[in-house]
């Protein structure tokens, strides 16, 4: 028979069964689909990142800042651009502010002097007309002495003005510290890597404009430089105290340290949804060849060899899985856009202290292929080992339906002792207080597996402690499904691990995820306790500080209030959040959790000038309560006493508190970037808050009551964790497919057998009932085992895994998983994907099962 | 003088071609077309009959009538004027025999004539362009470099009073004592100078005492004078070396507000220091049809300061013949780089021969066009006695930007 014969016969089977066919593309489809979005939207989050600090100052060599935060005073500049050695420089500036027309968008506006930093300003800038195609751009030196020249100008990001419809001559009125300012475009710049819509929302200004703009006068973010090599000391040599020169890499390196954690969770969930792609695609594959292997048969008696069948069902495997994979890596690009904002803004905010970007999901072609491919190799290795099968048996067997035996007396033993080895390293890995991330995640992992393997076990315990239960409720069939379970423990086993591994990755993060949540909520309620907090607007600090602050303390109703002082500034290789708040007030009003019994003596400690630490930054540095500190501060280093370690969850790069005469002596006067107010009993707090709008200054600030801001952080936790509702909905998604193709090849291996049982006497409704009944039994089997293997799972996550990449004390709350959901969620996968098979139970012909005999 | 002249006419020749090949040239290209900050003045003639530029220099003054000339403080910034450049050039000698040729020039591009209210310390009213270039005659290799900074925070500025520039770290300085003199300090990149200039003849005004014409038109002229012999003692350091040199040098000195026609495609400037003891300073004025400006012209300056104005204008019996043609490899531009220049009202003969072929400025931050610049030497005969002499040539407008002009 040709090869060509072979191949029609195999798609005359697809046409006939349009279902299975769907059936086997969707799985790969959606496992393609999973892996490509999770894997691109981590990544265009992460490229976000790099690419907004690279910033358009793109050719600097290194930058000049102050570590312990505040910003670069700007009579240095001059100095940096004569210093010896230094070829270009430009000073840094940027804020963000909102349309005052459309409040929710949110511009950047970067202060850039286009001619000290000319030859490493990394965009280019046209006119008016530059937008249209074959038109020749207007003189940008027309565009540069304006810019510079006149007041008030902007240049704005090209995908900016066309979504805006900004034209040169137009205005765009911006709402700063409560006011509204308005800038003239003159032109339009491509901003580098312009596909990032982040980026794309840029106004570029002259440092004066912006510093007119912002009122942010005399001081610099920071400064980029091109210097020569070699030329750092001379440059090092005119900075005053307290600023540092390093090479930009440097704060990228940095960055990629402190994201470090976060990015091997996300890798992990990546391999994890790779690992689920494989099986689900593996499964319908697999599921497809078996369920020919009769037409097979029939194909080789006349006369198609092995190797025809075998080449045939690869290639439609090959086939399968392109397509598949094409519109799998599709339908990822757009999952992956529905991830990827949460994920990338959670990484700014958490890592840089900043506020967010928007970013959207590039087409990475890398991963696109990547994508494809794996739909292709994965089909093709799902589809082998049954052609494989199908090929290897003589055809007259095969003809019969002898397709050799499963091993039944399977060495359950063997994958017992193996479980246990599984999930005692597993224990091992995650058990030190201290211990490298990936260990604990490869703990988890063990854990799954270990449990996994134990499924034999469990099954054969389950079916046999379940026979006389079952013959009791249904007679023989009742029995047959017990008896079944056990015999055909090859495919039974599968199923059940992999419905049982899907079910306690569900269970697991939802305890792990649902701890957090917990934890996180009481130590809201124990530090956010304040009824109402007042933040200034953008460049309203200063006002802020000087006409609103000493108004709000007389108000009557308000009982107490603490103003936050914040600075960000770099330790070691970490951003860290610094915050002088008054301690007295704080400690009357809140309570911190931290690691010492007596936290009184330690508010004193704090007053007299030591540090609270959060653990987030004490775990990965080793700090303890009593060690000492080195904070940069101007002029050096200033070294204070660890008072205590306290617990926090809004930065996992690291916070510090100090009482508010330390972080003035250290840091000098400065507006304060917050206040909290608590109020008397009994206070109206919404006329309290009409009040303090009513005072001068009062429209530069921001009130936020109490709930709003415990909400607010309680959606920013829900967003940071978003993905891992992809993860559960993929698990439940598993469950289904797996017991669905499970019970499929169960019933296709076991045609004849069950041909004898309709022949001695079997109903159909008895052999359904049985069918069902085995499927019940693997979903309760594997919903027992998830229990326990889910549990386990969450205690590494919660105690190995999230402490050792982010220093996190969680408290544990299994109550927090969906036990009764995940029983409901396995039967129900488990009726429903015995429908099918019981179907064509019901259809199987005895005299063609059994003829053969 | 011209060199300004020059300066801008080239600027538009840049602007043209930023404009054609805006497609191809990528990212780096359309940032450089950001800085052409010379052609808007260009760009302004050419709105403008008159001469009085537009586009917001209505209120700087143009250079016409007389003027009150009184140093040092005519040495300092005159920011009536939107556009006003310190040159200096020399030939410099170490102990070891070794020779170099050295240029600076500082650029001033009023925005305003007026200072502005300073809110931030980041506004400013004036824009500042620095080249620096050193010659180095022995290995024959040419080094330039060039910086541009604002009048703020002190990065660029120069004084009103005396004869004091500076441009982020580069700095001419009065010498105390001496009415004229100026110290140079360049430093960073490839080569430093720090270099003493006194001043051995009193300045002198070209054109009608010092209002130099570059048009017919009102207001196409320029306040212009020259120190042509400064005796030069300093250092130069190269490869790390500092090696201590002496010589001489000429002082440029010119400010004017929209001297220059919008015709002008290029110039040829001298500026010779003969070893009779006189000077001579010519410039020719290259139009884009090919035919000169009856402006171009110079001065003779005699062994005694005294000035007899040249005319290379209508009726002129001048020669200026180009004796051969360097082509840069970097930028593929043709320059005329030796001459043949007979001046018979003067009696003279010359030939003139740059000391290096290879002595072209590139584009630097606000100086986006290559022009040639360069150390010659001079040879020939005055009234039938052999003469020599050495000075610096400037060639602009010979960039394959010109093509674009003329199309």
């Amino acid at each position: 028979m040709p090869f060509l014969a072979v191949m029609r016969g195999q798609l005359r089977y697809w046409r006939s069964h349009r279902l299975q066919v769907a059936l086997v593309l969707m799985g790969v489809v959606v496992g393609v689909a999973v892996y490509t979005a999770i894997r691109s939207a981590n990544q265009s989050a992460l490229d976000a990142f790099h690419e907004g600090m690279g910033g358009l100052s793109g050719k600097a060599t290194h930058r000049v800042y102050s570590p312990g935060g505040g910003g670069v005073p700007e009579s240095v500049f001059p100095l940096l651009v004569s210093a010896k050695g230094v070829r270009s420089a430009v000073p840094i500036m940027e804020a963000r502010a909102r349309l005052a027309e459309d409040r929710d968008i949110v511009v950047t506006v970067s202060g850039v002097d286009l001619a000290t930093g000319q030859e490493m300003v990394a965009f280019a800038a046209f006119g008016a007309d530059a937008a249209r195609e074959n038109d020749e751009p207007p003189l940008g030196a027309e565009i540069f002495l304006r810019l510079i020249g006149e007041p008030g100008t902007a240049l704005v990001a090209a995908p900016f003005a066309a979504s805006q419809g900004l034209a040169p001559g137009d205005e765009i009125a911006l709402s700063v510290a409560g006011q509204i300012r308005r800038l003239t475009v003159i032109g339009q710049f491509e901003p580098p890597g312009a596909e990032i819509a982040g980026s794309a929302r840029l106004l570029i200004v002259d440092p004066a404009t912006f510093q007119e703009v912002f009122g942010r006068f005399g001081r610099l973010d920071e400064v980029r430089l091109t210097i020569e090599s070699g030329a750092e000391g001379e440059v090092r040599s005119v900075l005053p105290a307290g600023l540092t020169l390093e090479p930009v890499g440097s704060r990228a390196e940095r960055v990629t340290a402190m994201t470090a954690s976060f990015r091997l969770n996300l890798e992990a969930l990546g391999l994890f949804s790779l690992v689920v792609a494989v099986f689900l695609i593996f499964n319908a594959a697999t599921f497809s060849v078996l369920q020919r292997r009769p037409a097979m048969a029939i194909m080789r008696c006349l006369g198609a060899n092995a190797r025809a069948i075998l080449v045939s069902v690869l290639g439609e495997a090959l086939i399968i899985g392109f397509i598949g994979g094409l519109l799998g890596v599709f339908f990822g690009g757009w999952l992956a856009s529905m991830m990827v904002a949460g994920t990338a803004s959670t990484i700014f905010e958490l890592f840089l202290l900043e506020e967010t970007s928007p970013v959207e999901v590039q087409g990475a072609a890398g991963s696109m292929v990547e994508g494809v491919l794996l739909g292709i190799a994965a089909t093709v290795a799902g589809a082998l080992v049954p052609a494989l099968e199908a090929a290897r048996v003589p055809p007259l067997h095969a003809l019969r339906g002898e397709w050799g035996r499963r091993r039944n007396h399977t060495t359950i033993a063997i994958w017992t002792v193996l479980a246990v080895v599984a999930l005692g390293s597993g224990g091992l890995l995650a058990w030190p207080d201290r211990g490298s991330l990936v260990a604990a995640l490869l703990a988890a992992i063990l854990v799954a597996l270990g449990g996994a393997m134990l499924s034999p076990l469990a099954l054969t315990a389950v079916g046999k402690a379940a026979i006389p239960l079952l013959g009791w409720l249904g007679g023989a069939p009742g029995r047959l499904a017990g008896r079944n379970l056990v015999r055909y423990l090859g495919r039974s086993g599968i199923a059940t691990a992999s419905l049982m591994v899907a079910l306690s990755l569900w269970l697991a993060t939802s305890i792990t995820v649902g701890s957090f949540r917990k934890t996180f909520e009481v130590w809201l309620d124990q530090t956010v306790s304040a009824d109402i907090y007042i933040v200034p607007l953008e460049g309203g600090g200063s006002s802020f500080t000087e006409r609103l602050l000493p108004r709000l303390r007389q108000l009557t109703g308000v009982r107490d209030s603490n103003e936050l002082r914040r600075r960000r500034i770099v330790l070691g290789d970490r951003h860290v959040a610094l915050i002088g708040i008054d301690i007295a007030a704080f400690s009357r009003n809140a309570h911190l959790p931290m690691d010492v019994k007596d936290k009184q003596a330690a508010y004193t400690q704090v007053l007299e000038g030591a540090a609270l630490v959060s653990e987030t930054l004490a775990y990965p540095l080793g700090l303890r309560t009593g060690d000492t500190l080195s904070l940069p501060v101007a002029g050096g280093t200033h070294k204070l006493t660890i008072a205590a370690v306290v617990q926090n969850y809004s930065a996992p790069s690291g916070i510090i508190y100090l009482d508010w005469e330390t972080y003035q002596a250290l840091y000098g006067p400065e507006p304060a970037a917050g206040v909290a107010l608590w109020t008397d009993a009994g206070t109206d707090r919404q006329e309290l808050i009409r009040l303090i709008e009513g005072l001068p200054g009062g429209d530069q600030v921001r009130l936020i009551p109490n709930a709003g801001l415990r909400e607010s952080a309680l959606q920013l936790f829900d967003r940071t964790f978003a993905i891992t509702a992809v993860m559960r909905n993929l698990a439940a998604f598993i469950a289904f497919v797996a017991v669905v193709s499970a019970l499929t090849a169960l019933l296709e291996e076991r045609r004849r057998i069950l041909g004898y049982m309709r022949a001695i006497g079997l109903s159909r409704r008895q052999l359904g009932f049985s069918l069902a009944v085995e499927a019940g039994l693997i979903a309760f089997t594997a919903t027992l085992l998830s229990w326990g293997v889910g549990l386990a799972m969450s205690v590494v996550l919660i105690f190995a895994v999230n402490k050792r990449a982010f220093g996190w004390t969680l408290q544990f709350h299994p109550a927090e998983g969906p036990y009764l959901a995940l029983a409901g969620v396995a039967l129900g996968a488990a009726l429903l994907g015995s429908l099918y098979p019981i179907r064509e139970a019901g259809r199987l012909s005895v005299s063609a099962t059994i003829r053969e005999e | 003088m011209n060199r300004a002249h020059h300066t801008v006419r080239k600027m538009s020749a840049t602007c043209a071609i930023s404009r054609r090949h805006h497609r191809a040239r990528t990212l780096a290209a359309a940032i450089m077309s950001a800085v052409l900050w010379f052609a808007s003045e260009a760009l302004g003639n050419e709105n403008s009959a008159s001469g009085i530029s537009a586009g917001g220099s209505g209120a700087f003054r143009v250079a016409e009538g007389r003027r009150d000339w009184q140093f040092p403080r005519d040495h300092g910034r005159h920011p009536d004027f939107r556009l006003e450049w310190w040159y200096y050039t020399g030939i410099l000698r170490a102990d070891d025999g070794r020779r170099f040729g050295f240029q600076v020039t500082f650029f001033r591009r009023g925005l305003s004539p007026t200072a502005p209210r300073r809110e931030s310390a980041w506004r400013t009213w004036s824009l500042y362009a620095a080249q620096a270039a050193l010659t180095d005659l022995e290995t024959g290799r040419f080094l330039h470099q060039g910086r541009l900074g604002r009048d703020a925070l002190g990065i660029a500025g120069a004084d009103m009073d005396r004869h004091r520039v500076w441009l982020a770290g580069w700095r001419a300085e009065p010498l105390p004592g001496e009415p004229h003199g100026t110290r140079l300090t360049i430093s960073g990149g490839a080569f430093a100078l720090d270099l003493q200039l006194r001043a051995t003849r009193p300045p002198v005004l070209h054109g009608e005492k010092g209002l130099d014409r570059k048009g017919a038109e009102f207001g196409q002229a320029s306040w212009y004078y020259s120190l042509t012999r400064l005796a030069t003692v300093g250092e130069i350091t190269l490869d790390g070396d500092r090696v201590p040199v002496r010589g001489t040098a000429w002082m440029d000195h010119e400010f004017g507000t929209s001297q220059l026609g919008p015709d002008l495609a290029g110039w040829d400037w001298f500026g010779l220091r003969l070893d009779d003891g006189s000077d001579l300073m010519l410039y020719r004025l290259r139009r884009r049809d090919g035919t000169f400006d009856p402006a171009s012209g110079g001065s003779w300056i005699g062994p005694s300061g005294n000035r007899r104005p040249i005319s290379l204008g209508l009726g002129s019996d001048t020669v200026f013949e180009p004796l051969r043609w360097w082509k840069s490899p970097a930028t593929g531009a043709r320059y005329p780089v030796a001459w043949r220049i007979v001046l018979p009202g003067l009696d003279l003969e010359l030939e003139v021969e740059p000391l290096l072929d290879a002595q072209e400025l590139a584009p630097t931050p606000g100086i986006p066009f290559a022009y040639w610049e360069g150390a010659v030497s001079v040879r020939g005969q005055r009234a039938g006695r052999p003469i020599g002499g050495e000075g610096y040539l400037e060639l602009t407008g010979y960039g394959g930007e010109l093509g674009a002009v003329f199309r």
